[in-house]
């Protein structure tokens, strides 16, 4: 059986991956039958076997590694020799290949390849595939072919596995499931609906219609959203290449490391992540990392390093680009802030952190000249929008002659996020579940002492912060206590708390792209809009954190 | 000009192509947009989209009905007509008052005469049947909205 790489998630792709490679050499041998000669029907064949061979060496499937391997020798013969295919070889062929089925079952059963006898039909193969065997008087395959019995491998016919089985796994383009999760973002919105009239009724039945109603979407909910998530390696095998070719155009040597390519993230969330990680890998090497002339100079290895890393944090997942170059040079960001327009007085209440930020500036390179890879100023500020796009917050955290690291941490999934639905001035908000720690009940005198865990929380209305005028005199408000990145726990006070829900989150799209402190909307059953809230955003809006009453 | 709808907003009539018109929409109740001020007056949501709602009257008139109707929220309520108009991927809502809006046929369009006199938000004017109506520039008044809803990011 298969090795190191033998779990579930690779074995489901070497499967789906063999079945479409084996109904290609089933369709392949038939056509080649018809026309024993035709070039473009070897080639195909023999692409087929070289796949499967290759993906079973990957999976440690050795039996049936050194099979495929056999059948490949035959059809590179014939692609060599272009001498015509005969019967007897398709008979073989086509035995082997039934061979080969049953070794792709017995894989997807969990059961040993070493049960299968497959001697005589490698025996035979290599007979065929040896030059000095093939004899001139076998004459060349036409019409239907025998196929040797797969007996001949030694099966019984209890064990003969139907002529026509459909394979387990079935490849569908990516938009059906971006398809399924709109209809379930629609469906959501319906039982937001149907529940409000079961409140209101007194019918037991239909509140346990809703009840049995609502446990299934969250099912299929859930279903769809596994189904749409991808491991963090799709997204960096480009990489590689770009890091390399970028080194040898500038003369820098460089290296790239990956980490936590088995996170798992929503194939949306990876999708909008795909130019910014280009950008990001790019900036690193063309700005990042020295020459190793400097870098000697410096006391480093000559080549430089690039990690891209994927973290998980429950709902949530962290990639980092971390460089060990030259980092930021923080007085030459402040010049060129300037010279962009940003005021003098405004950089110098900044602190690193905000500075840091500037670099994604639209416009604003440190680059001293502009090639084809960076130095125009739109790389950074293409990933401060997609992460922002996709609900996550950005940090650039660098040191001289260390390195520099931009931080994303973003949803593991975009689509549907569980929101408590609170109440701002006459207005419903969405607070995404993952960032809140405690709600809690406080009187309005009592806000500013208001601690959690020991410490004072930071409390600011919602409503003042998203620029309503809230204030209606209530006497107890509700504190939504939120565990905020690097600015400790702060509190958002509110109206009232309606209750949590699974929204299917919309994208702002013009012209809400930039409307501050919302990450998107949804639409509840009776088609009011709710925008779900960027806590972090809203947060920094007062330098940082929220300050006190 | 093909067909039209024709407003008056505080006297003033204007007016705009059919074609440009989605569908003429009632509401109870515009909602709440962060950043909004005037002409913004919030949101509605149409065939699951979001629609940012402006209002004529600030945009053309004085804009004092409109203030008079504000709620703590800043929003209007009670009914409101709002005609969706649309270029393309662009969707806007003109919030107006059922009364004031007529429809025009191409016929009414006989010896129209148009001035293309470009103000702020009107591509100029129009004059048919004795009557002179402002043609009303609805990329300018996206473009505004946009412009307003991203100012304090």
């Amino acid at each position: 059986m298969g090795r190191g790489m033998d779990d579930s998630r690779y074995k489901a792709i070497f499967l789906q991956e063999t079945h479409e490679r084996l109904s290609g050499i089933e369709k392949g041998l038939l056509e080649l039958e018809s026309n024993p000669q035709d070039p473009a029907a070897i080639d195909k064949l023999f692409r087929h076997y070289h796949s499967i061979k290759g993906m079973c060496s990957s999976m440690g499937y050795e039996a049936m590694k050194e099979f495929s391997h056999a059948q490949e020798d035959l059809l590179n013969r014939l692609r060599k020799t272009g001498e015509p295919a005969t019967t007897q070889m398709i008979s073989t062929l086509l035995s082997s290949l039934d061979a080969l089925k049953d070794m792709t079952r017995r894989i997807e059963d969990g059961l040993p390849l070493e049960g299968i006898p497959l001697a005589p039909l490698i025996k035979k193969i290599k007979e065929f595939a040896a030059p000095e065997k093939i004899t001139r008087e076998e004459t060349p395959a036409r019409g239907t072919p025998s196929a040797l019995p797969l007996a001949q491998g030694g099966q019984t016919e209890k064990e003969t596995p139907p002529l026509i089985s459909l394979p387990n796994i079935m490849k569908v383009p990516a938009g059906v499931f971006d398809e399924l999760l709109r209809i379930t973002g629609d469906l959501l919105t319906t039982l937001s609906s149907l529940k409000g009239v079961s409140a209101r009724s007194m019918s037991i039945e239909l509140k346990e219609k809703v009840h049995s109603l609502d446990n299934s979407i969250e099912e299929l909910r859930s279903e769809i959203l596994g189904a749409r998530m991808l491991p963090f390696s799709t997204l960096v095998e480009g990489l590689p290449r770009i890091v390399r070719d970028i080194s040898v155009k500038n003369a820098k040597e460089a290296e790239l490391k990956v980490e936590g390519i088995e996170e798992r993230l929503d194939r949306g969330v990876l999708e909008s992540m795909a130019d910014p990680l280009v950008h990001l890998v790019r900036n690193a090497v063309d700005h990042g990392i020295e020459t190793p002339s400097i870098r000697r100079l410096a006391g480093k290895t000559a080549k430089g390093t690039i990690t891209v890393g994927c973290e998980g944090k429950k709902e949530k997942v962290v990639i980092r680009v971390t460089d060990d170059g030259g980092g930021i040079d923080l007085n030459k960001l402040k010049e060129k802030a300037q010279e962009m327009g940003v005021a003098k007085e405004n950089l110098e209440r900044m602190d690193e952190k905000e500075l840091l930020l500037l670099v994604c500036m639209p416009g604003l390179s440190l680059s001293l000249s502009v090639t084809d890879v960076s130095g125009r100023g739109v790389g950074m500020d293409i990933v401060r929008n997609a992460v922002k796009k996709s609900g996550g917050t950005l940090v650039v955290e660098s040191s001289p002659e260390r390195g520099t690291s931009v931080i994303m941490e973003l949803p593991r999934s975009s689509s549907i996020a569980r929101v408590l639905l609170v109440r701002a001035g006459q207005e419903v908000m969405g607070i995404p579940v993952a960032g809140i720690e405690k709600v809690v009940e406080v009187k309005k005198e009592d806000m500013a002492g208001l601690k959690y865990g020991g410490e004072n929380i930071r409390v600011k209305r919602l409503g003042e912060l998203m620029g309503m005028d809230s204030e209606n005199g209530q006497d107890v408000l509700n504190v939504v206590i939120l565990g905020d990145r690097g600015t400790g726990e702060c509190g958002l006070a509110v109206e009232g708390v309606l209750g949590e829900m699974s929204a299917y989150m919309r994208p702002l799209a013009p012209p809400f792209s930039s409307v501050r402190g919302v990450t998107g909307f949804t639409v509840m059953g009776d088609g009011r809009p709710v925008f779900i809230l960027d806590t972090a955003q809203l947060l920094s809006r007062t330098g940082g954190g929220i300050s006190g009453q | 000009m093909e067909d039209g709808l024709l407003f008056e907003v505080e006297g003033k009539r204007l007016c705009l192509e059919l074609k440009s018109v989605e569908c003429v929409v009632e509401r109870e109740k515009v909602f709440f947009v962060p950043g909004k001020r005037p002409p913004v007056e919030g949101i509605i949501t149409h065939r699951g989209e979001m629609v940012a709602v402006v209002s004529l009257e600030r945009i053309y008139g004085t804009g004092e009905t409109g203030e008079a109707r504000g709620t703590s929220g800043g929003n209007d309520e009670g009914p409101c007509t709002i005609v969706i108009a649309r270029e393309g991927a662009r969707a806007l809502g003109l919030s107006v008052k059922r009364k004031r809006v007529s429809f025009l046929w191409k016929e009414d369009f006989e010896n129209m005469r148009f001035r293309a006199q470009p103000g702020r938000f009107s591509k100029g004017s129009i004059e048919f049947g004795g009557i002179l109506a402002e043609a009303i520039d609805c990329l300018a008044i996206y473009n505004e909205v946009s412009s307003i809803l991203s100012q304090n990011s």
